[in-house]
């Protein structure tokens, strides 16, 4: 049986969406794995396919025939809420992908992980990929269940060609499932967020240079490897920056210290809460804003032809897109 | 489903821990031991895996961790329970091997077996259980030494472990059981007399005080009690740090005293 198209699982979120037109746009014959049809895919030239990851049989009869499984799927959670779901669509799910691909011949599996898979997060040494990856030294859920969901797939390795990207901070447009990030930039466009921040940074990468990546993966990636998908370091307050300049706003002038936000953390989580809003504010954002986010793009850069673009235009896209969003044109 | 590893399950006490754990219906038990018979006799409960276990093998131990992680990444508890006892002289015969035996199973087996799992409760956000006994608080009993011993070290190990893992929000407890009639008594009886035979210099000391080991060791406490209180420090939302279960009360009077009085009330049991 010839194999001629990819599958994505995740097709609907921030990765995958972009990842989906990135392979429609290469010629690519593409099919989603959706738990539920979505508003985004209206246009999109793909075959949707309704399952779960949970269920091998929905993952059997979605993957026969593919060359190429793009698996983004996953659950992320820093609320603590969804624990045992992240457990099962993250670590068994995976489980059942890897399991699934192997039965039906599968020729490329390659897996979003997360540079949250890396422990030791407060030192400032280079991190570059590893030759494994456990639950050691890690402490959140979601990292956890990451980092064994990355080791099943590389165990795979010699069975199929496997790939891990793993990306810092995503940043781009086609935010249709609300991330964190996201729903802070939603404030600033409404003019409810007018401070900054005099600390915290992070390493963003541009959704769209993913695609363009795990496209390479598939392609040229070797199997077993690890490819860190980072970009440049934004502080909060470059980011609040960019961000103002693209909405031709001026840039707050305030600048809260760490000091000053930590006493009022649970109350703005739980508003956030009551708000329905995505946790952007909980004492696990803060600590990421202050760990080590040097990570090394090189690997993905020299194997990949990963090609980062500017941070500035990277934040640029993605608060125009949401300004879009609010204005309800996308 | 939770899932519990247990060692020293092929014992008596063991085996009935295990029966209620799994009784409990949400509890998956990998049942360790090292006779094989009775592990094979355990694997027909339901919900019970029979794992192979020598806690004073790291090896073993490498092995059973692998056997549990074909099942699950998450621990919700270890339970500490493979222990051995010994009645000897503190001077004669082969106290030092005995010593050292004991230290290896009682003590060093539940330190290898609680790091190597460590992982895996962690992530489980499971608990510690570690089997001490009642000799691991009292006061210590002539001839009874190393098992003293061994559980004073278990006391101070699990002290020191559960102010160490508070810190990653991993409670560690303790079960102080007192004696039940199980085949460690039985041994312990033999053990006893054994040495009477063969001391150069307490046959008048043990024979005098073998009634009241018989007093003592062969109180008819029911096994259920204990797996009733494991089960507590297993599904108690919040343990104690310690459970006490069927102390001795003849022992338990000897506490009141100053070790003087206790040294006398020994000396005179004999006189």
């Amino acid at each position: 049986m010839k194999k001629d198209f990819s599958v994505v699982t995740g097709g609907t979120g921030y990765v995958g969406l972009q990842l989906v037109k990135y392979l429609i746009a290469q010629g690519e014959k593409v099919k989603l794995l959706l738990l539920e049809d979505h508003p985004c895919l209206e246009g999109i030239d793909c075959e949707k396919h309704v399952g779960n990851i949970c269920n091998p049989v929905d993952l059997d009869a979605c993957f026969r025939g593919a060359k190429t499984v793009y698996h983004i799927a996953g659950v992320v959670d820093i609320s603590g809420k969804k624990e045992e779901l992240m457990w099962k669509v993250n670590v068994e799910g995976t489980k059942n992908v890897v399991e699934s691909c192997k039965r039906c011949g599968v020729e490329n599996l390659i897996y979003v992980s997360s540079i949250d898979t890396y422990p030791d997060k407060f030192s400032d040494e280079m991190k570059t990929e590893l030759s494994s990856y456990s639950e050691v030294g890690l402490t959140s859920g979601y990292a956890i269940t990451k980092a064994l969901a990355t080791q099943i797939v590389l165990d795979a390795k010699d069975e199929l060609k496997v790939c891990c990207v793993q990306p810092t901070g995503v940043l781009g447009p086609d935010d249709y499932m609300g991330s964190s990030i996201g729903a802070m930039m939603d404030l600033f466009i409404k003019g409810l967020f007018p401070v900054s921040m005099n600390f915290g940074r992070y390493n963003f990468v541009d959704n769209r240079d993913m695609a363009h990546a795990m496209y390479q993966a598939a392609k040229q990636g070797r199997s077993g490897e690890c490819y860190i998908l980072g970009g440049e370091i934004v502080t909060v307050d470059e980011l609040m920056g960019h961000m103002a300049q693209a909405l031709g706003k001026k840039k707050p002038k305030i600048k809260i210290s760490k000091k000053l936000i930590v006493p009022f953390v649970p109350l703005i989580s739980g508003i956030m809460n009551l708000a329905k809003l995505p946790p952007m504010l909980n004492s696990f954002s803060l600590s990421k804003l202050e760990e080590n986010c040097n990570f090394s793009n090189e690997k993905a850069k020299r194997e990949l032809g990963f090609s980062p673009r500017p941070a500035a235009e990277t934040i640029r896209d993605t608060v125009l897109w949401h300004q879009k969003k609010l204005r309800g044109e996308v | 489903m939770k899932y519990v590893l247990f060692t020293g399950a092929t014992g008596d006490l063991g085996r009935c821990c295990v029966e209620a754990i799994a009784g409990l219906g949400d509890w998956t038990v990998f049942a360790g031991g090292t006779n094989e018979e009775k592990l094979h006799t355990l694997g027909e409960l339901e919900r019970v895996i029979p794992v192979r276990l020598d806690v004073t093998d790291e090896e073993s131990i490498n092995e059973a961790y692998e056997t549990v992680r074909r099942h699950t990444y998450r621990l919700q508890a270890v339970v500490n329970f493979a222990g051995i006892h010994t009645f000897t002289s503190m001077v004669e015969g082969n106290c030092v091997e005995e010593i050292e035996k004991m230290l290896n199973i009682n003590v060093l087996g539940m330190v290898r077996v609680n790091k190597r799992f460590f992982e895996m409760v962690r992530i489980g956000r499971g608990r510690i259980i570690n089997c001490s006994s009642e000799s691991g608080w009292m006061t210590p009993q002539p001839f009874n030494g190393p098992y003293t011993m061994t559980k004073y070290a278990v006391e101070a190990y699990n002290d020191s472990l559960r102010r160490e893992l508070m810190y990653l929000d991993i409670p560690v407890v303790k079960l102080q059981p007192g004696s039940f009639k199980t085949q460690l008594t039985e041994k312990i009886f033999r053990d006893f007399d054994q040495v009477i035979q063969t001391t150069n210099y307490f046959k008048k000391v043990l024979t005098t005080m073998r009634p009241m080991m018989t007093m003592e060791l062969g109180l008819d406490h029911d096994p259920n009690k204990l797996a009733k209180k494991l089960i507590r420090a297993l599904t108690a939302k919040t343990p104690l740090t310690k459970y006490k279960v069927c102390t001795g009360k003849l022992l338990m009077t000897l506490e009141l005293l100053p070790d003087k009085a206790v040294d006398l009330a020994y000396k005179l049991l004999v006189n």
